[in-house]
């Protein structure tokens, strides 16, 4: 009897699993008309991820199934994995570009695989939602549309990273990460620049590639950084790490604490890593903890989500609304209905679980326009191109007694973005120059003509942005009264009739923009010119090989914009790298000075480490510099370009424009103010404004807007 | 999961053992052992009933519904709000043919309206269980219940609440942390050796959380400060104030017992970022690994509550009236963090029964 009680008990228990499970697979519902779509999920699916990626994909099948309930109709997503890890990805991503029957992907947890998968997806008009984190990557595929990266950029990450510092009470931190990665690069290109922002000494950045991991991390252990910051690109690359910590741990006193990025978190990190991983700590992005959706899904799984589930889960939500939405708008497209979805102001339904989704799907039965949530969050994206989630909930994780513990959570805010793939950090007032009111007002001779050196040093298809950016400034002055023997141009000119240019002849610093070539004249090439000549050209000595000089008296103010390389130090020529440094240019400018070649020189410098170089020219009367980096710094490209997979513009440079054309009379102090605020990723930087006069009394119009 | 589920179902066999008499008589254990059978194929039939019901939406029994209220900002507080998340989240697994809409509010003026709504819905056949899961809606839950009456299939559970309403409708609990407290208060007072102790509270007007300052102050056996961090609901969402405040509590007293939800977890982060934190207790569910200086954590099993009554409203249309919980109920204790065991076990063990009867004692008089 007893055993018949067991079996019935049993019994008792299957149903409970099998009749009961809100994770298995869906219940089929005959009686609706449903819709199917064709997802492809690639991400990596070694060392248990596979089992993650495919429950989080079940529970949501079958959340989206009872969320039409009511309705007679419905949708499903049916899904496809492929491993990213797997070494034909180039090839995967070629087949699902061309598959018609694929509505839309999610993949690419890595940020050079998702890379790969954007270049071919995006190129083929798909749909592409990644998990991946790096910069560039949104940067780069932003202007398509079709991408939609689900967390914020490495910006963020890094920043977070950074404030944990900072609340540890360390002064000083050293970064550890992979040179010429696309998810090393975001933190490589931004740690100087926050760590400036945020005032914690930099010990130095160190890069590695496969064959220097253990000999960089080992240096940056000595680099007497408090902290180090570790950005693994892959969960192989920490094995090495942690080894080389604990070596240093055994031969040094004085030891630093280690933060790893989000790449240290995850099942397979545990898995493979196993003691050696006890106290890790770190920051990973994840689930809203008020979504309840980490507690939920370990209380139907037993175990913790891994990076990116939550995200994936709402990639696939926001998918099934769109083709929801489709049902109802057959005119739309996946990325206008997307759109339309994250766009929605009206009552807030819910966020994630199959009650909250059929709330969302009854409203846009019914021509609603729901604000959408997600397990991740808000889903709200950059108003301009969409492509960024605008706000990301931060792990701080730490590996205790095997498992991953949340310390705590950290979320940028997204309401100081004002800018579509900016990341939203305070500014910090106190982090923009002051500029003390001159009251000794410098006393200048008549304002009587103006004239402009232009110069973009770069050559080559891949430089396009400099010669562009170069061209559109020129358009600029001509636009506003210049003349062209008032502006000497020098650009390599190889860009228009590059074979590379799908438009022959033309220019553009962002898609469908005036062509700025358009009737330009350049004066020289930079190949043909050497450093020197710049001293000529500046200073008004015309010859055979230079007869368009600036022949500005004191009676001319002279505007030079200069758009190339730098290198720590100096301003790269051509080829050359260290063709113009701080020595050089200051003995130009002092032999203008002497000459009397100028009223006031305003010069603009669009190039990585450009502060370095300028900050030498300090103490001349009347000069202004203003440069888009600092000393330390590299500055940052805007608006790529898919098709023609080439940076447009700067964004430095771009910024300008859009002041100028805005307000060409616009104050010094608020054109400086407007670039700092804008120029994301670089400190706007401006020297010698002691020696020019109030930079609040004196405006752009000195320069842009004077009528020869 | 499976292994949950497994779990689950001998819970559920548990309780059903609890509601049968218990004989060593041969007679009376035949008899129980088919009522057992009686039950187990009844609880399949319902299963088979309840859970075939997803996909049949012109059945004539109209699916049952939870409208489950959390407190203000409550839900991702690593704490209370998770504790119950994470029940209900097991009810729905066995159960998941009933709706459960889950609302986290920003404020109570937004809880206030989503309840005073539902309570406006007109009469419907389908069964309705609306959880105010924190005491901070007793309030709101006074003033609508006067307005309006239960219409037929409404219930409502609110949680931490001593209050009896008329309507059978309405039902009450409360866990009380005053035994559990009691015993925190105890190892803290062996902490400080004579070093003053702190009662930091969300606020004042909320009832459970004044249980456990006096059940905390009597176990350290002397008057301890108490700091409110503000005069409402808003002092469960202060991590980054009591994170602050930390600095100027480290150089007063040598333990701090934090009773604030959400905020507490400043005083976590902030001991495990400075060396000179006091010593802190854990609240609401085992924070031991949250910081070493948390000696132990008071708990509530608010899940296993929150579930037993799911799932006696899902099977039987009703659920207790107003109840109390407490340490001998087992619904709350205090956990000594693995660090402290081996310290303070004997003295937890040596107290417990006297913790209990001043529990009793204290609501007695109550």
């Amino acid at each position: 009897m007893k055993q018949i009680e067991i079996k019935l008990i049993a019994l008792l228990c299957v149903l409970l699993a099998y009749g009961c499970s809100d994770s298995g697979e869906p219940k089929g519902d005959d009686s609706k008309e449903w819709t199917e779509q064709t997802v492809a999920v690639v991400l990596p699916m070694g060392n248990g991820l596979e089992a993650h990626w495919k429950r989080t994909l079940d529970m949501f099948a079958a959340n989206l199934q009872r969320a039409f309930k009511d309705q007679e109709r419905g949708i499903r997503l049916k899904f496809e994995y492929f491993d990213e890890s797997a070494e034909d990805l180039q090839k995967t991503a070629e087949d699902l570009a061309a598959r018609d029957d694929v509505y839309a992907v999610i993949g690419g947890l890595y940020s050079s695989d998702a890379e790969l998968l954007a270049a071919e997806l995006t190129h083929a008009g798909k749909t592409f939602f990644t998990l991946a984190t790096a910069e560039q990557l949104v940067r780069g595929y932003a202007s398509t549309g079709l991408l939609w990266a689900m967390t914020e950029t490495d910006i963020t990450q890094c920043e977070v990273l950074l404030s944990k510092v900072i609340n540890y009470g360390g002064k000083s931190v050293a970064l550890l990460a992979k040179g010429n990665d696309a998810y090393g690069q975001t933190f490589i290109d931004w740690f100087g620049f926050q760590s400036k922002e945020l005032g914690i000494e930099n010990k130095g950045i160190f890069t590695y590639d496969t064959a220097s991991l253990g000999d960089a991390t080992r240096q940056a252990m000595l680099s007497g950084a408090e902290y180090v910051i570790c950005i693994p690109s892959e969960v192989d690359e920490m094995g090495p790490m942690l080894n080389a910590y604990n070596v240093q741990t055994r031969q040094t006193e004085v030891l630093p604490q280690l933060l790893f990025s989000d790449t240290a978190y995850g099942s397979d990190v545990l898995s493979i890593y196993g003691e050696q991983a006890e106290g890790m700590e770190g920051v990973a992005f994840g689930a809203d903890p008020e979504s309840g959706f980490d507690v939920s899904y370990k209380t139907f799984f037993n175990d913790t989500p891994t990076l990116g589930e939550a995200q994936l889960y709402d990639a696939a939500m926001l998918i099934g609304y769109a083709a929801w939405y489709v049902q109802f708008h057959p005119e739309a497209s996946l990325q206008t209905a997307l759109r339309a979805i994250v766009s929605g102001e009206e009552l807030s339904m819910g966020s994630w679980t199959g009650e909250d989704m059929g709330l969302v799907v009854d409203a846009l039965a019914r021509g609603a326009s729901p604000f959408v949530r997600g397990a991740s969050g808000q889903l709200r994206f950059d108003s301009k191109v969409f492509t960024n989630v605008l706000s990301t909930t931060y792990h701080n994780f730490k590996v205790y007694n095997g498992q991953y513990i949340i310390l705590d959570y950290n979320t940028s805010d997204g309401g100081n973005r004002t800018e579509a793939t900016l990341a939203g950090w305070n500014w910090k007032a106190s982090q923009i120059q002051d500029f003390k009111e001159v009251t000794d007002q410098i006393s200048y001779p008549a304002h009587k003509d103006n004239w402009a050196l232009l110069v973009a040093t770069s050559t080559g298809w891949t430089n396009y942005r400099h010669q562009a950016d170069v061209l559109a400034i020129y358009q600029r002055l001509k636009a506003s009264g210049y003349t062209d023997d008032h502006i000497v141009l020098i650009a390599e000119d190889d860009i228009a009739g590059n074979p590379s240019n799908p438009d022959n002849g033309v220019i553009r610093v962002k898609p469908g923009g005036a062509n700025v070539y358009a009737g330009a004249r350049i004066d020289y090439h930079i190949s043909d010119l050497n450093t020197g000549d710049v001293v000529s050209i500046l200073t008004g000595e015309k010859s055979e090989r230079l007869p368009e000089v600036i022949e500005a008296t004191e009676n001319g103010n002279v505007f030079i914009f200069w758009s190339g390389h730098g290198v720590p130090g100096a301003m790269c020529w051509n080829e050359e790298e260290y063709a113009v440094t701080g020595d050089v240019l200051a003995s130009v400018f002092s032999k203008m000075h002497q000459k009397g070649c100028y009223r006031k020189l305003l010069m603009m410098v669009e190039a990585c480490f450009s502060g370095g170089v300028l900050e030498q020219c300090e103490g001349l009367p009347g000069m202004l510099f203003v440069t888009a980096a600092n000393a330390f710094e590299t500055s940052k490209a805007d608006m790529f370009n898919t098709d023609m997979k080439v940076w447009m513009s700067n964004r430095f440079t771009s910024t300008f424009l859009e002041q100028i054309e805005a307000n060409q009379s616009i104050e010094m102090r608020d054109m400086y103010y407007r670039l700092f605020i804008n120029t994301c990723g670089s400190h706007v930087m401006v020297y010698n404004d002691q020696n020019y006069g109030s930079l609040y009394t004196s405006d752009m119009s000195e320069f842009i807007n004077f009528k020869n | 999961m499976e292994d949950k589920k497994t779990g689950r179902a001998t819970e559920r066999k548990k309780m059903i053992n609890f509601a049968l008499p218990t004989s060593e008589h041969s007679i009376l254990k035949t008899i129980k052992l088919y009522i057992h059978l009686f039950a187990a194929l009844l609880a399949i039939m319902i299963l088979f009933v309840a859970c075939g019901k997803e996909d049949s939406p012109s059945s004539d029994e109209p699916l049952p519904q939870v409208i489950f209220l959390f407190s203000p900002g409550g839900l991702g507080d690593m704490s209370y709000n998770d504790c119950i998340l994470e029940g209900v989240q097991r009810f729905k697994m066995d159960c998941p043919e009933t709706d459960i809409f889950i609302y986290s509010p920003q404020s109570t003026d937004e809880a206030e309206r989503i309840f005073s709504d539902w309570l406006k819905r007109p009469e419907s056949n389908i069964p309705v269980l609306f959880v105010l899961a924190t005491s901070d809606y007793e309030p709101i839950a006074e003033k609508y219940l006067k307005e309006y009456d239960l219409t037929a299939n409404k219930s409502i559970l609110l949680f931490e609440s001593r209050k009896h309403y008329a309507d059978p409708n309405i039902h009450t609990f409360q866990i009380s942390m005053y035994g559990a407290s009691y015993l925190a208060g105890a190892v803290a007072a062996e902490c400080c050796n004579g070093i003053e102790a702190m009662v930091m509270l969300s606020n004042p007007s909320d009832s459970p959380i004044g249980i456990a300052k006096d059940g905390f102050i009597a176990g350290f056996g002397r008057e301890c400060d108490v700091e409110y961090l503000a005069d409402d609901w808003t002092g469960y969402v202060q991590s980054s104030l009591t994170y602050q405040k930390m600095s100027e509590w480290s150089t007063k007293y040598g333990y701090v017992f934090p009773v604030a939800g959400g905020s507490n977890a400043g005083l976590y982060r902030y001991s495990r970022e400075h060396t000179d934190s006091p010593f802190l207790a854990g609240m609401d569910i085992d924070q031991s690994s949250l910081s070493n200086k948390i000696t132990g954590s008071v708990i509530k099993e608010i899940d296993r509550l929150i579930y037993e009554y799911l799932s006696e409203w899902n099977e039987a249309g009703s659920m207790p009236e107003d109840r109390q919980y407490g340490l001998e109920s087992g619904y709350a204790d205090w956990l000594l963090s693995p660090l402290y065991e081996e310290e303070f076990s004997p003295t937890v063990e040596k107290l417990r029964q006297q913790a209990i009867s001043k529990e009793k004692e204290y609501h007695e008089a109550d």
